[in-house]
C-alpha cells in the first residue's frame, strides 16, 4: 500500500488525518514539521505528503521547495492541508510546488479522493 | 472519534497552559518575534483543529486571536496592557469551551462579548480602547442580559451546532462518497477495480469497524510531546495514568513479597543443612531484591513530572494579583524541572496559590510604601523547588513586611485561640505557628484575594495530608519564607518498625527525629506528664496505648526506647517496648469502613502476613494533645511504664 508522510505541529490533526487515511488502508508515518519531515523523508519510502503550511522551525512553503530542489524526492505529489484560505495563500502554494491546496476542514472524503488521484497519475 | 477528541483535548489545553506563560512573557518582552510566533502559532494550532472537529465557537474564537496576534507579529500594533488582557481573557474563555467540550456541555459559554473587543482591537482603536475598558464592563453586562432574554434561542443553536458537527460530517462524507461515485462511473479512465476499491476505501472510512481497527493500530505508536517551540522532540508515548497506578501497586506487592521470602530464608536457613544451597538461594535473592528496587524506582520515575506542570499558572496568577492589588510584583521562578509524584502535583496546586497569594497580598507592600521605606518599588517573590535527600522542597520567599510576631499574638488573644497566661511559655517561633491554626487570619480588612478565613491551617493541612511537613522564617521588614518539605512519593515509604506491647506498627521514617535509649531516673513528671530532657529540649512522653486509649496492660518489662517524633516544631516521645528495624513498606488503604481514623495512615503488610498499622504522626500529635489533658485532668498520677 502507498506510504503517506503526515507533516502537521498539531497532534490533532495528524491523528484525525492517519484516521482518515487508515481508514482507506494507506501506510501511514508522521512528523511534526518540515525538519522532522524531511528526517523522514530520508528514513521512509515515502510515497506522497500531506503538509500543513504554518508550523514551526520550517513551515510547509520552506519545506516543498526543499523537497521540489532535491532530485531524489522532486517528484513526490504534495497535498498541502491548512487553514490559510486566502487566494494568495494558494497561489503562494502552488508556486512553491504543492500538487494540491485543500483549506481545513476539508472533508475526509475530498481529501482521500484528491490523494487517490494524485497516486494514480504517477503511476 | 472520542479518541481524537481526547486528543484535542489535551493538545490545546497543553497549547492554552504555554500561551499563558508565552503571553506573560511578552509583556515583559513586547519585541520578541519569536515569542510572537510561538503566540500565533499556538492559537493557529487550535484554530486549525478545532475547525476539523467542528467545535466552531472555539475556531471562530482562535481566529479573533489569530487576526489580533498576526498584527503584533507583522509590528503594525503594539503590545499594550489592554491588548493583552483581551488576550488573555480570550485563553481564559477558551479553556472555559474546552472544558465544556470535556463534560460534553454546551451553551454554556458565550462568547460574543469577548468577540467584540478582539474586533475593536483589532480596528486600530487602541487609543479608544483604553476608554473602552470603562465602557466595556456595562457593554458585557448589556449583552449578558440580552442573552438572558433570548437564552433559548441562543443555546438551541450552539447545541444543535455541536451535535451536528459529527453527524454533519459524517452526512457530508456520505453525500461526497456517492457524488464521487458518479463522478467515477462516468469517468471511463477509472478501472472498474480501481472504482471499486475506492468506492470501498471511502466507506470503510465511515465504518466503526475501521475506526475500532484505526485505535487499535494507532494505540502503541510514539507521539512527540510537545510540538510547539523549537525544543527537541523527544519520542514519547501518553499512558493512562490507571496503567501506572497498577503498575505501582502491583510492584508495591512485589516488595512484600520480597520481604516475605527474606523472612523465610532465615527459617530455612536454621533447618537446611546444604549450605551450598543456602548460599545459592540467598544470592538469588539478594539480587531479586536488587531488581525490585531498581523497578521501583523506575515506575516511580515514570510517575514523576515536573513541577512546571503547577508553576506554569502562576506567573499569570501573580500578574492579574498585581492588577487587582495595584502592586508591583517580579515573580521568580528556580527549579521549575524538579520532578514529583503526579498525586503530589495534582494536590500541590491549591497550597500554593494560597501561599502566593498571601505573599502578593499580605506580604509585599504597595508601591509608594516600598519607596518610602527605601525598599526597590518593585517587590520580587521567588518561588524555587529543589531536591534534597529524599524529599523535594518548595519554597515561596518574598521581600516584604515579614510577620510582625506582637501583631499575630495579639490577634490570637483576640480571636480566643490562645489564653494570656499561653503566650508566657510561647517563644517568637511557637506564636508564628499560631497562623496555622484554624480562625486565623491576621489581614486587617478583607480583601477578595486572600484572608477570606480559609487561612493557613487550610494550607497545612493540605500538605500534612501528603505527608509533607511546612515550615516558616521571618523577618520583620525584610520578608517571609515558606517551605514545604514533600516526599517523592506517596505509595511505598521509609518505615521504622516499633513494637508496642506486643503489637507491631510502622512510624514513617520521615518524622522520626531521633530514637534514644533512657534509663530510670531520667524521667521527670511536669503537670502530671511524663517528660524526658533530651539535650535542651523537654519532651512529652507518651506510649502508643495512651494515645490510642486502649485498656492498660501489665508490662512484662520496663520500656528503655523512646522514639522522638516530629511534626513541624512539635515533638512527642513514643514509648515503645522494641525496635524492630527499618522497612520499606507498601502503604495499602484500610478500605472503606476504616478510613479516617485518627492517627492513622493506613496499613501494610508485614513479611509473615501479619498486617501492621502505619502510625499518621500528625494525627498522633493531635491525639497526644487530647490525651494529656485527659490524663491530667482524670488521674493523679501518669503511669508510663517506664518505672519512674
Amino acid at each position: 500500500m502507498p506510504k503517506i508522510l503526515v507533516v502537521d505541529d498539531s497532534s490533532t490533526v495528524r491523528k484525525l488525518i492517519i484516521n482518515i487515511l487508515k481508514g482507506a488502508d494507506y501506510e501511514t508515518v508522521e512528523a511534526v514539521d518540515g525538519v522532522d519531515a524531511l528526517e523522514k523523508l530520508a528514513q521512509e519510502d515515502i510515497d506522497l505528503i500531506v503538509a500543513d503550511l504554518n508550523m514551526p522551525r520550517m513551515n510547509g512553503l520552506e519545506l516543498i521547495r526543499t523537497i521540489r530542489k532535491d532530485p531524489i524526492y522532486s517528484d513526490i505529489p504534495i497535498v498541502m492541508l491548512t487553514t490559510e484560505g486566502s487566494e494568495e495563500d494558494k497561489k503562494r502554494g502552488f508556486e512553491a510546488g504543492a500538487n494540491v491546496y485543500l483549506v481545513k476542514p476539508a472533508p475526509p472524503s475530498l481529501i482521500l479522493y484528491k490523494i487517490g488521484s494524485l497516486l494514480n497519475a504517477g503511476k | 472519534m472520542d479518541e481524537i477528541i481526547q486528543e484535542f483535548l489535551i493538545e490545546s489545553s497543553e497549547l492554552l497552559e504555554q500561551l499563558d506563560q508565552d503571553l506573560v512573557a511578552l509583556e515583559e518582552r513586547p519585541d520578541d518575534l519569536e515569542l510572537l510566533n510561538r503566540i500565533f502559532r499556538a492559537a493557529h494550532t487550535i484554530k486549525g483543529s478545532s475547525g476539523f472537529l467542528g467545535f466552531t465557537q472555539i475556531s471562530q474564537l482562535t481566529h479573533h486571536m489569530e487576526d489580533v496576534l498576526n498584527k503584533l507579529r507583522k509590528g503594525e500594533m503594539v503590545v499594550t496592557p489592554t491588548i493583552m488582557d483581551v488576550i488573555l481573557e480570550s485563553v481564559d474563555r477558551l479553556k472555559l469551551l474546552l472544558d465544556e467540550v470535556r463534560n460534553g456541555t454546551s451553551g454554556t459559554v458565550e462568547i460574543s462579548d469577548v468577540e467584540t473587543k478582539l474586533k475593536a482591537v483589532l480596528e486600530g482603536t487602541t487609543e479608544e480602547s483604553t476608554k473602552q475598558e470603562d465602557k466595556a464592563i456595562p457593554e458585557g453586562e448589556k449583552q449578558e442580559k440580552e442573552k438572558e432574554s433570548a437564552p433559548v434561542d441562543a443555546k438551541e443553536e450552539t447545541v444543535t451546532s455541536s451535535v451536528d458537527t459529527q453527524e454533519g460530517q459524517i452526512q457530508q462524507v456520505q453525500n461526497e462518497v456517492k457524488e464521487k461515485e458518479a463522478v467515477q462511473q462516468s469517468d471511463e479512465a477509472v478501472s472498474s477495480e480501481e472504482k471499486d476499491s475506492k468506492a470501498t476505501q471511502a466507506q470503510s472510512n465511515l465504518s466503526a469497524k475501521s475506526s475500532e481497527q484505526v485505535e487499535s493500530t494507532s494505540r502503541p505508536q510514539s507521539q512527540p510531546k510537545r510540538t510547539s517551540g523549537v525544543s527537541p522532540i523527544n519520542e514519547t508515548i501518553r499512558v493512562d495514568v490507571k496503567r501506572l497506578d497498577i503498575l505501582m501497586n502491583l510492584v508495591g506487592e512485589l516488595v512484600l513479597v520480597r520481604n516475605r521470602l527474606g523472612q523465610l530464608a532465615e527459617k530455612i536457613d536454621a533447618q537446611v543443612e546444604d549450605t551450598g544451597l543456602i548460599d545459592a538461594f540467598n544470592n538469588a535473592l539478594v539480587q531479586l531484591g536488587f531488581v525490585t528496587t531498581e523497578m521501583q524506582l523506575s515506575v516511580m520515575k515514570t510517575r514523576m513530572l515536573p513541577v512546571q506542570r503547577v508553576f506554569n499558572k502562576f506567573p499569570r496568577m501573580v500578574r492579574d494579583l498585581c492588577r487587582d492589588m495595584k502592586k508591583e510584583v517580579d515573580l521568580i521562578i528556580h527549579g521549575e524541572e524538579t520532578e514529583l509524584d503526579k498525586s503530589v502535583i495534582e494536590h500541590i496546586g491549591d497550597p500554593l496559590i494560597h501561599i502566593l497569594r498571601n505573599a502578593v497580598d499580605h506580604g509585599i507592600e504597595p508601591p509608594e510604601e516600598r519607596e518610602r521605606l527605601g525598599k526597590p518599588r518593585r517587590g520580587t517573590v521567588i518561588l524555587s523547588a529543589y531536591q534534597e535527600g529524599d524529599h523535594i522542597v518548595i519554597e515561596v520567599a518574598d521581600d516584604g513586611r515579614g510577620i510582625d510576631v506582637q501583631k499575630v499574638a495579639k490577634k490570637a488573644l483576640e480571636k480566643g485561640i490562645i489564653k494570656e497566661d499561653d503566650l508566657q511559655h510561647m517563644g517568637e517561633m511557637d506564636i508564628l505557628n499560631l497562623i496555622f491554626m484554624p480562625g486565623f487570619s491576621t489581614a486587617e480588612k478583607i480583601t477578595d484575594v486572600s484572608g477570606r478565613g480559609v487561612g493557613m491551617d487550610v494550607v497545612k493541612t493540605n500538605i500534612e495530608k501528603l505527608n509533607g511537613i511546612i515550615e516558616m522564617e521571618t523577618e520583620l521588614g525584610k520578608g517571609t519564607t515558606l517551605r514545604i518539605k514533600l516526599p517523592l512519593t506517596l505509595a511505598i515509604i521509609q518505615a521504622l518498625m516499633i513494637l508496642s506491647n506486643r503489637d507491631i506498627y510502622a512510624i514513617p521514617l520521615a518524622s522520626v527525629q531521633e530514637i534514644i535509649h533512657i534509663e530510670e531516673g531520667q524521667v521527670y513528671t511536669i503537670d502530671q506528664q511524663s517528660v524526658v530532657k533530651v539535650r535542651d529540649m523537654v519532651i512529652p512522653l507518651m506510649s502508643l496505648e495512651e494515645i490510642f486509649g486502649e485498656p492498660e496492660k501489665i508490662e512484662e518489662t520496663a520500656r528503655h526506647y523512646v522514639v522522638i517524633i516530629g511534626v513541624a516544631e512539635k515533638r512527642l516521645g513514643l514509648l515503645v517496648s522494641d525496635l524492630v528495624g527499618q522497612q520499606e513498606v507498601v502503604i495499602k488503604s484500610l478500605g472503606g469502613y476504616l478510613t479516617n481514623v485518627p492517627g492513622v495512615a493506613g496499613a501494610t503488610i508485614m513479611g509473615d502476613g501479619r498486617v501492621c498499622l502505619i502510625l499518621d504522626i500528625t494525627g498522633i500529635m493531635q491525639l497526644s494533645a487530647h490525651t494529656v489533658r485527659k490524663v491530667a485532668s482524670a488521674h493523679a498520677g501518669g503511669s508510663c511504664g517506664c518505672g519512674t
